[in-house]
């Protein structure tokens, strides 16, 4: 997290030796590496016998949920005589392995939001205690659309160790203390890297960021800062006609981090948890009373646009946007930000 | 049917929706615009003459729009959908079941052959995707065209696999039905679908597993349950107020009640249209349950959703004569 | 094992009480709700209880042609007929679901009926509902 950049120096790992890296860490870490199942890729906790991928443009579910999982149940309580509180705070020490630039700029993103006042203990233990290993990206998906917003997918400096794939190995780039350390620790895995070697990865770094066709530009979506302007737009109409209301958008958003509380008793004892909610849902606002704010598929429209766009860049000064393009490959409807935003600047 | 016969169906379909908004038959239409991608489609309701240029009609109509005539989303205005004779199922089904007016419906059946399952057609080629000029057909393929070569892909295998069995005919519910005159309808292919007999021939424990395994990816985005075009209920029992039917947690106990529940539920109803398995980001095979529901229906009560809107759902009506089984 | 009895407050549940004062014995296995009609009957009533881990369901009502409110245990039967098939489908023994039509004068047929699901219960193999499905993999 705290990135104190030591002199860059330059590894080499070989792909060949990567299942053997990981069972060496498999023993002090808990480790989650991309893994393929149902022709879904997803981060999985590594088993030794796990089906690791890393030919893969990225996964299904963002890795937010390693941080904020979908459930987690914050503490057990039992008041049969008197009350007692048991925390559920996750202290392991963990590796995330392959995580694409986009996704990690999601998780500095929510950093953000989880340490703003009070700071969100369940998260942030997880957080501090997990080091990232990013996979660097060279064959973008159509959907993708990183590059409209300051994530470059060749390189990611956000996270502790980064790779870059060179055919038959990778070249290691460290970027904190931590991930130095832990190379010290495994010496037999890394090798110095040759300055042909780095030559030729700074040029696949430089050229990730061609290749895109999804995307939007920069200075479009500031028009989402007025929000006089932009709050009655007709498009929000529009769009509400054909949204069919579901979750897809929001789970599957790397930075969207709404989340629901509640209790689940049974006698004398119980349990809070908490887990994700979504604001395209009708519950997400409904109160009480019966009343609820946002009452219309219009409105809870607008609201995952406004948030991601207005109300997030004016509390935490950036987009709450990776463009994983996740939203744009599962929404049933196609509804997409990019074009999104496109109308609202030209119609 | 050829790329030539899709442009001459959507000049027509252009031509029908400028008269009927012209006459001020309907409303509003709801069509098929064009999507992020070329080979995205994506619904839209259309209430001007001049919107009408992005109305599309093309071998990736997947989306059945007959899901927007439902109370929740529509106004009590007039409207004109376009549909495929599969669609149609579903607007019967909504008829029959009070959900919406037929007097209120205008029912543009377009000549359809099959609709490409685009998810495939994505996982087969990838990011290259992008790259396609445009998708051809013949006898028994689909030719992908692509600047240095051509991928020819079986049809059956990119289809949906309701156009399997789809006859293509016109529907007797359709108020109009869009054809160009070269081309005649192919007759019934009598297809086979993807057969439920592995499963049904495992053990329950297997079964289970089975599901469990499945139901665990579910993350409860209810995308199933909004996009089911007879999924008409104001309010889901998921979403009441009154009680929680089911934990906020999406744990796989509770997410096979959802299912089941869900399944259950638009049992009689189901017309197959395979919506539910096809906006699933997790590829939870829905569709299996749909049709050993909508078979066991028909062994039972000799009953089939979607065909004629004076049938009475067997559920809504009963026989004293109804065999006895847990005697 | 565990029982769920839902119970018609017509009859099946008044029958149930005529078990209880005419002091007929039947297993301790069950636990009865009340219910307004055996058509009150939602299938996630059903499957909820079987989700959570219990052996299995009883479902009582009127005998056909009996119903307080006419026709509910006609719809009931229909009902419980395709549910049975769709549990049967998701891996739960039909078994555990049983259906028995109890008026409000048959205590002795409540009792015998309690014990008919138990027999019918011990008789299956495969296990119920895993009580933690997330713990095994």
């Amino acid at each position: 997290m705290n990135s104190n950049n030591p002199e860059r120096s330059y590894f080499l790992l070989k792909k060949s030796k990567v299942q053997n890296l990981l069972s060496t860490l498999y023993n002090e870490y808990e480790i989650f590496v991309p893994v393929e199942e149902e022709g879904v890729v997803d981060f999985k906790r590594y088993e030794l016998n796990s089906n690791l991928t890393l030919e893969f443009t990225n996964t299904l579910l963002p890795p937010k949920g390693l941080f904020l999982p979908q459930q987690e149940t914050l503490f057990n309580f039992n008041y049969r005589n008197d009350v007692s509180i048991k925390e559920n705070i996750e202290t392991s020490r963990r590796i995330i392995f392959g995580i694409r630039p986009c996704d990690s700029r999601s998780i500095t993103i929510l950093d953000e939001v989880f340490k703003e006042k009070n700071e969100d203990v369940y998260y942030l233990r997880k957080r501090n205690n997990t080091l990232l290993i990013g996979l660097g990206c060279t064959n973008p998906q159509i959907y993708c659309f990183c590059s409209s917003l300051e994530v470059n997918p060749g390189e990611d400096t956000l996270v502790d160790i980064f790779l870059t794939d060179l055919g038959n190995n990778y070249l290691v780039s460290l970027n904190t203390k931590r991930g130095q350390q832990l190379i010290n620790d495994l010496p037999e895995y890394f090798e110095k890297a040759e300055e042909e070697e780095i030559i030729r990865a700074l040029e696949i770094q430089s050229q990730a960021r061609e290749g895109f066709s999804a995307g939007f530009d920069k200075k479009d979506a500031e028009v989402f800062l007025d929000v006089e302007k932009i709050f009655e737009h007709p498009a929000w109409e529009e769009l509400a006609e054909t949204c069919i209301g579901c979750g897809i958008c929001t789970y599957l958003c790397s930075t969207c981090h709404c989340f629901d509380i509640a209790d689940e008793l049974t006698k004398n004892e119980g349990r809070r948890f908490r887990c994700w909610d979504s604001c395209q849902f009708f519950s997400f606002t409904n109160m009480a009373s019966g009343h609820n704010p946002r009452p219309d598929r219009k409105e809870r429209v607008r609201q995952r646009f406004m948030h991601k766009l207005n109300y997030f860049v004016n509390r935490y000064g950036c987009i709450a946007c990776v463009g994983c393009g996740r939203c744009l490959k599962y929404c049933p409807v196609d509804i997409d930000i990019t074009r999104v935003i496109g109308t609202l600047n030209h119609e | 049917m050829k790329n030539q016969s899709y442009i001459e169906l959507t000049a027509m379909l252009e031509q029908k929706i400028n008269q009927l908004l012209s006459e001020n038959k309907v409303d509003y239409l709801i069509v098929y615009g064009k999507g992020s991608f070329w080979f995205k489609t994506r619904p839209l309701l259309i209430r001007k003459q001049t919107e009408i240029e992005k109305v599309i009609w093309n071998r990736f109509c997947q989306f059945n729009l007959s899901t927007f005539l439902k109370p929740g989303s529509r106004k009590g205005e007039k409207i004109g959908i376009i549909t495929k004779k599969c669609d149609i199922r579903s607007v019967v089904e909504l008829i029959k079941n009070n959900q919406i007016n037929k007097d209120n419906l205008y029912i543009i059946q377009v000549a359809c052959d099959g609709i490409i399952n685009w998810q495939k057609l994505e996982n087969l080629l990838g990011a290259t995707v992008s790259k396609v000029i445009e998708v051809e057909e013949n006898a028994l393929n689909f030719v992908i065209k692509m600047p240095e070569t051509n991928i020819e892909v079986l049809k059956n295998d990119y289809l949906l696999d309701k156009c399997l069995i789809c006859d293509y005919q016109q529907s007797f519910y359709a108020d109009e039905f869009l054809i160009t005159s070269e081309e005649k309808v192919e007759e019934i292919k009598n297809q086979f679908l993807p057969s439920l007999e592995i499963l049904e021939n495992m053990s329950y424990e297997e079964r289970l597993e089975y599901w469990l395994k499945h139901f665990s990816r579910c993350m409860r985005c209810y995308a199933c349950r909004n996009v089911c075009p007879v999924c008409y209920c104001p309010t889901c029992m998921f979403d009441s107020q009154e009680g929680l039917w089911i934990s906020k947690e999406s744990k796989t106990s509770e997410n096979y009640v959802y299912h089941l529940t869900r399944a259950f539920h638009t049992a009689t109803l189901c017309v197959e249209c395979g919506e539910c398995e096809r906006v699933c980001p997790v590829n939870i095979p829905l569709m299996k349950l749909n049709n050993k529901l909508a078979k066991e229906v028909s062994e039972i009560f000799g009953y089939q959703a979607g065909l004629k809107v004076d049938e009475v759902s067997p559920f809504k009506t009963y026989c004293q004569e109804d065999s006895d089984e847990f005697k | 094992m565990e029982i769920v009895a839902f119970c018609c407050q017509w009859c099946s549940y008044a029958g149930a009480d005529l078990a209880g004062t005419s002091r007929l014995k039947y297993p301790a296995n069950i636990r009865i709700i009340k219910i307004p009609c055996s058509s009150r009957i939602n299938p996630t009533f059903i499957m909820r209880a079987l989700s959570k881990g219990v052996d299995g369901v009883m479902v009582a009502g009127c005998h056909p042609g009996d119903c307080h409110y006419s026709t509910g245990n006609y719809f009931t039967r229909r009902r419980l007929m395709v549910l049975k098939r769709l549990l049967e489908f998701s891996g739960i023994n039909p078994e555990r679901l049983q259906l028995y039509w109890i008026s409000a004068a048959e205590g002795g047929k409540f009792a015998e009926s309690v014990k008919d699901i138990i027999s019918k219960l011990e008789k299956i193999q495969d296990k119920p509902f895993p009580k933690n499905p997330e713990s095994s993999p």
